[in-house]
């Protein structure tokens, strides 16, 4: 471990956000914290025999990315057929199939903010601020129709549009994001 | 882009639609690369700065802390979760991680082996020597012989899970002294704890079930269907609940009694616990619990609801619920 790494600040600047990286995934947000706990324990356990210059951030996110396809793989196993009819063996394989074509040999921290905002700024003034409401600010689109004075039908077109857009812009501009080269 | 994808995403799509998109999913390229797009992109967007939150980080930090001083560094199990959530009913479960089965199947011929969850909330896998696999959950044990002969029969206390590898030749028989479970291949769920009304819950395949002592009364079950003692006798109804959340770490119950609820968690947790008034036992609830979390945190969020209080006893084992 580097003179230069703290592990506090490290932990968290990253925790609150790998864990809703992580409940994107396995759905559960106590499944969530355990798995993005467990990550952090191994990394404060091995930090020393590290070398200087690892990056922890893509440290971080590949430890997670496994810990959660172990999690799925498990569930999946045991779950053949849902006793109530909602087909989880569909949820779970898709998100495992998302998290695994995810490269997340991230850059530093950043570089990520820096891809992030120029995709987001790609997308059309109305758009973004729909799509920043509910993906960022985490609200409904029900009430963000409400809050905008819209209807739901809108703010749903709107979320469509800023997906597709978001889809192309992260292709095209952000190698480290090329595994959505591989679903096109 | 199908617009259903936005609303699945918003989780506003009702059920049944839901159900349609999934299958589509897996059917359709177009759908499902517009799903798993949809949710790399949410996860990417989960890094971002504006998620970040250092009073939550904080909290955690502080479970964290206490955690790294008690882990020798072997201990899977974590309890991660602490009485935060107690304010909340919902309160979805860590799993206790899985202890994988090790060593259990010594060369042995005929002999048989003994396999035990630790109580409370261990969990433990088992493969048998057929390839069946079993889940145990917590203080539960399964006798099995070490090589199977002829009819595959193993003896189950408490409660398991059982992923059963098909063999017509050889069915596999489940004994819980109650009744016989029997199957060629198929996954279900028994709870058999001693003192308990057995439960027999099956998610996929075919079973059927008789008392030893008159197999020629023989109750068959379909998918999603449950056998239930009840007072002695045996129903067969609908699943109403996922029977099978303890394997995934928690215990869910939906619109049960406080006396059902209190029945499982006596048998999860090893404990008893007494209740003066009666009139409590039928408090109902639907909620979710970590199984990690210890019994006294589960009564005390249980009390926010239907406010009761919980007296210690001079045995540690032994819990007394009041009326307030």
């Amino acid at each position: 471990m580097g003179e230069g790494f703290d592990y506090k600040d490290f932990y968290l600047t990253w925790y609150s956000r790998s864990k809703a990286f992580a409940r994107e995934y396995v759905g559960d947000v106590m499944e969530a914290e355990n798995i993005v706990q467990e990550v952090f324990l191994q990394i404060y356990q091995r930090r020393k025999s590290f070398p200087e210059d690892i990056n922890w951030v893509s440290y971080l996110f590949t430890a997670i990315k496994n810990h959660c396809l172990d999690y799925l793989k498990n569930r999946l196993r045991r779950r053949t057929l849902s006793y109530d009819g909602y087909d989880r063996q569909a949820v779970d394989t898709l998100r495992m199939q998302a998290l695994e074509q995810l490269d997340v040999d991230f850059p530093d921290q950043n570089r990520i903010q820096e891809r992030i905002e120029k995709a987001l700024s790609a997308l059309p003034d109305r758009c973004r601020q729909v799509f920043v409401m509910n993906k960022l600010e985490g609200k409904k689109q029900n009430d963000i129709a409400a809050e905008l004075g819209i209807s739901v039908n809108t703010v749903e077109s709107q979320m469509a549009k800023a997906y597709k857009i978001l889809r192309e812009e992260l292709k095209d501009c952000i190698p480290i994001l090329f595994f959505l080269l591989n679903i096109f | 882009m199908d617009i259903r994808v936005v609303k699945y995403f918003d989780q506003s799509l009702p059920d049944q639609e839901c159900r349609e998109l999934l299958q589509e999913a897996l059917e359709d390229e177009e759908i499902r690369r517009e799903m798993i797009a949809c949710r790399q992109l949410s996860s990417l967007l989960a890094l971002d700065e504006s998620r970040i939150d250092r009073v939550s980080g904080e909290e955690a930090y502080k479970r964290f802390i206490r955690h790294r001083r008690t882990s020798s560094g072997r201990v899977r199990s974590v309890r991660w979760i602490g009485s935060v959530a107690a304010a909340v009913l919902l309160f979805i479960g860590v799993r206790a991680l899985f202890h994988p089965a090790v060593g259990l199947h010594p060369a042995a011929e005929a002999e048989w082996v003994q396999a035990e969850a630790p109580s409370p909330g261990g969990v433990r896998d088992l493969t048998l020597p057929d390839g069946t696999l079993v889940c145990l959950n917590s203080g539960s044990s399964l006798r099995y012989p070490g090589q199977f002969k002829g009819e595959r029969r193993v003896e189950l206390e408490g409660e398991a899970f059982f992923d059963v590898r098909p063999d017509a030749a050889h069915p596999f028989v489940v004994s819980t002294g109650k009744m016989d479970v029997k199957v060629l291949g198929t996954r279900f769920n028994v709870f058999s704890y001693p003192g308990r009304d057995l439960v027999i819950s099956l998610l996929e395949g075919a079973v059927c079930a008789f008392r030893p002592e008159s197999p020629e009364e023989v109750f068959r079950l379909n998918p999603g269907e449950q056998l239930e003692e009840r007072e002695g006798r045996f129903l067969l109804h609908g699943l109403e609940e996922d029977p099978v959340t303890w394997m995934d770490g928690y215990f869910s119950f939906t619109d049960r009694t406080l006396g059902f609820i209190l029945s499982r968690l006596e048998c999860y947790y090893n404990v008893r616990i007494i209740v003066a008034d009666p009139h409590l036992l039928e408090y109902r609830y639907t909620g979710k619990f970590s199984r990690s979390d210890d019994i006294i945190s589960i009564l005390a969020v249980l009390k926010k609801i239907y406010p009761f209080s919980v007296c210690p006893t001079d045995d540690p084992d032994v819990i007394r619920l009041e009326s307030i």
